[in-house]
């Protein structure tokens, strides 16, 4: 591992490719709790073959290597239609976050267990009064002896009910403007006063929970950054977070509309959906958004070589949103009276799977910062516009 | 395809934008740059042609860089047939000096722009391309300012070949292909420049007291114009990509009507922007959306999305 590891992951595509082609599982149980284990199992084969280090730094688990490994193995990933690691949050979210801005004795402590997939993250952010206006946030974080006593309730929390450990914003001094008082501490989901309770979502699965803090003791060596830092860390987060996504989701839903195209012949030809103008114009402009996204994404990777992506990144975002909702829409439309069933009328079309997939792609505009937050940040902070 | 290192696009881009800035207007701008800046235009007339005709040997890349200040000026001109038909022909004809203006007529009956300036008019034959001489053009009226459409009657006019037979062909291909990165790009320029514009009124228009920029209704609707605008700039890439391969040009008919819509909606976006404004003729926003609507229109031959989906279904 360690030799071939000096090599660029660019320059490994092939060897990749075959890997990923050989070793991706296939059978892969639709029921979450089932699914979890084998997600977990998928991450550690991914690291033990030496793809998932891509990107990390050697002295913590990783292999080094540049800013774009970890977009390249994303890539790659959705590409092959491979399962997205169990770990997501920590290596998309909080792993990044440490290795900018943790101590070494934070990076050597969570790092090598988050990339092996052997501790799972979540991250506590919104709260049930605090979704857009996540600055208003009410969780507190009482300091005490040797680190703080955390209290409140957060929710969405992805993958909360498999975390073992949570990245939570909390409040640390009440008395300065809501901005300035919020820090982010790494707390232990095995502390006493620790409860997550799985939050069922419209697509039917319970992908996130509800996370009650009552009382739990956070030491001082897991705050991340000085106290107060909570806010810009969040803010550094999600503006990071936003360009691979951007690239990586383009992928998913070019693969979801090569599906989808599959799926459209099989129901012409089983008579149940007209090959007409309409449904060919919603195809052809579903793959010229596509293309327009794919030159987009490629555009966006020069500037993650470089780093300097600002709240451009938002652009991106309301884009690839607007070509997934376009893209599944088609998707879930071309079932014609099977729209909303769980069950297949015709073999093969896979009603249930669309019906998620479009439901879920509803949610596009509503996580990571809702497309009116985008458009404002676009409006004051890309283009300058008077703050009102 | 391009000989032209990668930072040529922006020298391309950074020229034209200079040269634009000090001439462009949609009245006499042609005149002023045949008097004053033919010269300074020769890397424009001869961006295409290869280096054994005395041109750049550029691609499709410089080809979109100069396009997009080019339609970000709305700068008047037969620069689509001048700068790609006749780059492409100089490689197998003697069109006269470089700064000789051409029109191009890629089939009978077809809407020329300019063909009544034009010094050159080329035409595309059944089996070859050929300079006319004596066709007679006929101005049609039109909304759009910066582009004067004519017919082309050719009754009396001789053609005489220049290129013919699978060779006139491979040229016609690649000129239709480039012609659409060359509109491609005016229309990244003309949607970028009503950004700009939207963006600028609406931090100046004041109203019930304040900027109408600081309205959160504006503020939105001006963020959702820099996203479309970005999907033209990104659509762009993309025919740029494909008119570097043979064979697709199915794919970007497609996106370049992709493009004019897109590029439409942002257009149509900046009017209600500047309201009245914006209606009246003395801003000169209604040329820029004209310029658009007829970019539009010139490219749909058929309906390539659709076309294009019925591939996709067919497998």
């Amino acid at each position: 591992m360690a030799a071939t590891a000096l090599k660029p992951l660019a320059d490994r595509l092939d060897e990749l490719r075959d890997w990923l082609a050989r070793e991706t599982p296939r059978d892969l149980p639709y029921d979450l709790d089932a699914r979890f284990p084998r997600l977990v199992e998928w991450q550690r084969k991914l690291y033990d073959a030496g793809w998932l280090g891509y990107g990390w730094p050697a002295e913590f688990g990783g292999n080094g290597g540049g800013p774009t490994d970890k977009v390249i193995l994303s890539v790659e990933l959705a590409r092959a239609a491979a399962p997205v690691p169990a770990g997501t949050i920590g290596l998309g979210v909080i792993g990044p976050t440490l290795t900018r801005f943790g101590t070494d004795a934070q990076r050597r402590r969570f790092l090598p267990p988050m990339l092996r997939g052997d501790e799972i993250w979540s991250q506590g952010f919104s709260e049930p009064e605090a979704g857009s206006d996540l600055a208003s946030l009410r969780t507190r974080a009482e300091k005490v002896e040797g680190g703080y006593i955390v209290s409140g309730r957060k929710t969405w929390t992805s993958w909360g009910q498999f975390a073992r450990w949570c990245g939570v914003l909390a409040r640390t001094d009440p008395d300065v403007p809501k901005h300035k008082g919020i820090s982010l501490l790494m707390v232990d989901m095995e502390s006493e006063g620790a409860q997550t309770f799985p939050l069922v979502q419209m697509t039917g699965d319970a992908e996130f929970t509800e996370t009650l803090f009552e009382r739990v003791f956070v030491p001082d060596e897991n705050l991340v950054g000085q106290p107060g830092d909570g806010w810009n860390l969040a803010l550094d987060i999600l503006a990071h977070e936003r360009g691979p996504l951007v690239v990586r989701r383009q992928v998913e839903i070019a693969v979801g509309f090569e599906g989808i195209v599959e799926n459209a012949r099989r129901l012409v030809a089983a008579g149940v959906l007209a090959d007409d103008a309409r449904l060919r114009e919603r195809v052809g402009r579903a793959w010229a958004q596509l293309r327009m996204l794919e030159a987009y994404a490629a555009g966006l990777m020069g500037h993650l070589v470089h780093g300097d992506l600002g709240p451009e990144a938002s652009i991106g975002k309301r884009l690839v949103t607007e070509v997934e909702q376009a893209v599944f829409e088609l998707g879930f439309d071309i079932l014609g009276a099977s729209r909303g069933l769980a069950e297949d009328a015709v073999p093969g079309m896979n009603a249930d799977k669309w019906t998620r997939d479009y439901l879920y792609s509803r949610a596009a505009s509503i996580y990571g910062g809702a497309a009116e937050i985008q458009r404002g940040i676009i409006a004051q902070r890309v283009l300058g516009l008077p703050r009102a | 395809m391009s000989a032209a290192a990668p930072d040529y696009a922006q020298e391309i881009q950074r020229s034209a934008r200079e040269i634009l800035a000090r001439t462009a207007s949609t009245e006499g701008l042609l005149e002023r740059l045949r008097a004053e800046d033919a010269a300074a235009q020769a890397g424009w007339f001869r961006l295409l042609s290869g280096e054994a005709a005395g041109g750049l040997g550029a691609g499709p890349a410089e080809l979109a860089a100069l396009f997009r200040e080019i339609g970000r000026h709305l700068a008047a001109g037969p620069w689509v047939d001048t700068v790609v038909a006749a780059g492409l022909l100089r490689d197998h004809a003697d069109l006269g000096p470089d700064t000789a203006l051409i029109g191009y007529l890629p089939e009978p009956g077809a809407v020329v722009e300019f063909a009544a300036v034009a010094d050159v008019l080329v035409v595309r034959g059944p089996d070859s391309i050929g300079l006319a001489r004596g066709a007679l053009a006929m101005p049609l009226k039109s909304f759009d300012l910066a582009g004067r459409p004519a017919q082309v009657d050719l009754t009396g006019a001789t053609v005489e070949a220049v290129v013919e037979g699978a060779e006139a062909e491979r040229v016609a291909v690649a000129i239709a292909r480039l012609a659409r990165v060359a509109r491609s790009g005016e229309l990244a320029g003309l949607a970028a420049a009503a950004l700009d514009m939207s963006v600028r009124y609406a931090g100046e228009r004041v109203q019930f007291d304040r900027p109408i920029g600081a309205f959160q209704a504006v503020q939105h609707r001006i963020a959702e114009m820099a996203v479309t605008r970005t999907a033209v700039d990104s659509a762009l890439a993309a025919i740029v990509t494909l008119a570097a391969s043979e064979g697709t040009d199915a794919e970007q008919a497609a996106l370049y009507e992709y493009a004019a819509g897109e590029a439409r909606t942002v257009v149509l976006s900046a009017l209600q922007v500047h309201g009245g404004i914006g209606f009246s003729a003395e801003h000169p926003l209604h040329a820029y959306i004209k310029r658009v609507l007829r970019l539009q229109a010139v490219a749909g031959e058929g309906e390539p999305l659709l076309d294009l989906g019925g591939r996709l279904l067919a497998g």
